[in-house]
């Protein structure tokens, strides 16, 4: 058989299927069998040409895929032993430069510290309200004036007591309402048997509990806030005053202010999260209040709005759709002025946006803004991407100590994608071990960060899963990233010229590193003049002389209506310590700015 | 002492010869599957021509790319002088071997 026998032409060849043919190519290239690719082709064609494509097809496949289980184990058991090589070198590597590394690798750490509190606040801050079982379908109710332009100014969040029942007879889309007394109750003082203690809390309504869950140890949330003169407690209010003894039943005694309630507790639960607006010790029924002759008032008119409404929509209703309602409900319970048209407004404020976005002129909770959240997290990638940088720039300029490894590689038949993925496995190990010296500094740094953002975030908040994920894709990503450029530098040295000690390779060009050294400059200075501005404001509002001498002053707050009437005499006791040098009494502190405008008549000394 | 071949070698081996120049693993297959009648599998034949190239009976090299493989180049097998020696004797031997043998096949009938 010769050669001319074996001719075809090429229009009636029959060539296997892609796919099929694709993956034997790729078993046999690295094992330089060229000839069995091609063997196959021709067996192919004279299969297809006697017995037809479909059987030839499945021939060949068949040969394909019985050849795979041998080539991936092979395959793989190399593989590994590389691995096995690469992490041995890096390990050397590290240590043949131990300065080189440790300014590297802390360098890389101290920016993924930063990156990763900041990362750890925003998502605390943005988990506000958030564990509450129906939170997505809550919603606070927000009323404003509109004037003659329609337009509202600024909503306000305490509505009257009526609007809850209302809008829950009249719209099938609300589930559910409830309402809490918009003014938290800071000086109350419970006390039981011999326990005195200050407790902060407001009053709430019957349906409080069911539209915010808030589990309950003891009581029933179905229940617990029906009567007057009954109150729900924490748990460690619970403990703070009854200590071991079982709080359900017991009759505590509530002063606050002017008022005096002799309450018994219907109900216990866990304290509430830090991550919520609604921060309470306890929860007085709002039957106490409407009980009570002096303050009944407020119940029953539309004039008077002291309290926070909550609603609560049904599962898949839309907010949008229920305030498109909101102006015929109006029109139909406010009288209309004859004069004006109808001025009031109502609208849906998601429970889930008040921490973030919500800036009314009376909230219950300091609100964060949303813009310093994107800022905080601006500031955090651009640290990041300083700490990226300068990895790179560091791992570049070290490059020619290792040409020699890269030219016995590359000679002894490393290809260049061997090398590049050799790089940049070395540098993801440097981010990897970048990430754990990060998480110890996180836990050195975290005492102050939580003091200077007043955020309560635990270590265990930084050790769970998602967080650890976090942390494992930040170091995974930046390792990627920051070691493309060296990687892709190292892995390009030409054997012969570093052998020959020639390494001066023109292919880096230099006006990269340049740049991204500038860029590195820049934004470092950047953020340590913001740094340095903001430090200086801060000492400046601390420092600043306010007319009157700050140190060893202090204040004590009365609470009660009873103190208020003792103050001469508790004023006289103080004098009396000889530590004490004077002592005033006033009805609000200079610092607190909250005035009521009351009616001031000026006679003129006729008496007009 | 000669080194004997396996049965598989040598048909592999005669069936390298007689295809002188051009003799690669596709033709080497057919010619063997036409002869034995039986179907044989690439495996084995890629083997015991690794197998003969190793022991040093055959040596092998690459041609021209062809057009008609889709541009890869076949690889030729052919006997070295080892090889032939090899093949010779063990000839010699068969025929010894099988001397007189007409009266099997008038036995078997």
């Amino acid at each position: 058989m010769n050669n001319r026998k074996a001719k075809r032409s090429v229009r009636g060849k029959k060539t296997p299927p892609q796919p099929a043919r694709w993956l034997l190519h790729r078993i046999h290239r690295d094992n330089g069998h060229y000839s069995h690719v091609g063997d196959f082709e021709e067996i192919y064609h004279d299969m297809a040409v006697a017995k037809g494509r479909p059987k030839a097809s499945a021939w060949y496949w068949r040969q394909v895929l019985r050849s795979l289980p041998g080539y991936l184990s092979n395959n793989l058991y190399w593989r590994l032993a590389m691995l096995k090589n690469y992490f041995i070198m890096s390990l050397r590597n590290i240590f043949k430069n131990k300065w080189f590394s440790f300014i590297n690798i802390a360098g890389l750490a101290v920016g993924m510290a930063c990156f990763l509190l900041i990362v750890a606040y925003v998502r605390h801050e943005f988990s506000y309200d958030r564990f509450f079982e129906k939170g997505d379908r809550i919603h606070r109710l927000l009323i404003g004036d509109a004037d003659i332009q329609g337009r509202v100014e600024s909503f306000d969040s305490n509505t009257p007591y009526v609007l809850a029942p209302l809008l829950k007879e009249e719209f099938p889309e609300i589930a559910n309402t409830c309402r809490i007394y918009s003014v938290t109750r800071n000086n109350a003082v419970l006390q039981w048997e011999k326990n005195v203690h200050f407790a902060g809390g407001t009053y709430a309504d019957t349906q409080f509990l069911n539209v915010f869950r808030y589990p309950l140890l003891a009581g029933s949330a179905v229940n617990a806030l029906e009567e007057p003169n009954t109150m729900v407690i924490t748990r460690s209010l619970a403990e703070k005053i009854f200590g071991t003894t079982d709080p359900f039943h017991q009759i505590i005694t509530y002063r606050e202010g002017s008022r005096t309630y002799d309450v018994k507790v219907t109900g216990m639960i866990a304290d509430p999260p830090q991550n919520s607006h609604l921060q309470f010790d306890f929860l007085l029924s709002t039957q106490t209040q409407e009980a009570d002759e002096r303050w009944k008032f407020q119940f029953n008119t539309w004039n008077v709005g002291n309290f926070i409404t909550y609603i609560e929509l049904s599962p898949g209703t839309s907010a949008a759709d229920v305030e498109a309602k909101f102006p015929d409900f109006i029109k139909k319970h406010r009288a209309v002025d004859e004069k004006d048209i109808n001025k009031t407004r109502i609208s849906l404020q998601p429970l889930q946006d008040i921490h973030l976005r919500s800036n009314l002129s009376r909230e219950r909770a300091t609100n964060n803004e949303i813009r310093y959240i994107y800022l905080f997290g601006t500031i955090a990638v651009i640290i990041l991407l300083i700490a990226g940088i300068n990895y790179m720039n560091l791992t570049t300029a070290r490059s020619t100590t290792r040409a020699r490894e890269i030219g016995i590689r590359k000679v002894t038949g490393a290809n260049h994608r061997q090398l590049f993925r050799q790089f940049i496995g070395e540098s993801v190990f440097t981010a990897l071990l970048a990430a754990a010296l990060a998480v110890g500094l996180i836990h050195l740094f975290l005492v102050p960060f939580r003091k200077i953002l007043a955020v309560d975030l635990k270590p265990g908040d930084l050790l769970n899963p998602s967080q650890l994920l976090i942390i494992f894709a930040t170091a995974l990503t930046i390792g990627i990233l920051a070691g493309i450029y060296p990687a892709f530098v190292l892995s390009s040295f030409q054997p012969v010229r570093v052998l020959r000690k020639d390494i001066t390779s023109g292919r880096r060009s230099p006006w990269i590193r340049s740049v991204l050294v500038v860029l590195q400059f820049s934004a470092s200075i950047v953020l340590l003049i913001g740094t340095i501005v903001i430090s200086r404001q801060m000492k400046f509002i601390q420092k600043q002389d306010l007319g009157y001498d700050r140190e060893h002053v202090v204040i004590l707050p009365l609470r009660e209506a009873e103190g208020r009437k003792n103050a001469p005499l508790i004023k006289k006791e103080l004098l009396q310590h000889p530590e004490i040098q004077d002592v005033s009494v006033s009805s609000g502190m200079p610092l607190n700015i909250r005035s009521t405008l009351m009616g001031v008549k000026i006679t003129n000394d006729e008496g007009n | 002492m000669t080194n004997l071949l396996t049965q598989t070698e040598e048909m592999i081996m005669v069936t390298v010869w007689s295809f002188q120049n051009s003799a690669y693993c596709v033709p080497i297959r057919n010619h063997l599957n036409k002869i034995s009648k039986k179907e044989w599998s690439l495996g084995a034949v890629y083997d015991s021509l690794e197998r003969l190239e190793r022991k040093g009976y055959l040596m092998s090299n690459m041609s021209e790319p062809s057009g008609e493989r889709g541009g890869r180049s076949k690889r030729l097998f052919k006997l070295t002088a080892a090889g032939k020696k090899t093949l010779v004797q063990i000839r010699r031997i068969q025929e010894t071997l099988w001397m007189g043998i007409e009266d099997l096949e008038k036995e078997s009938r």
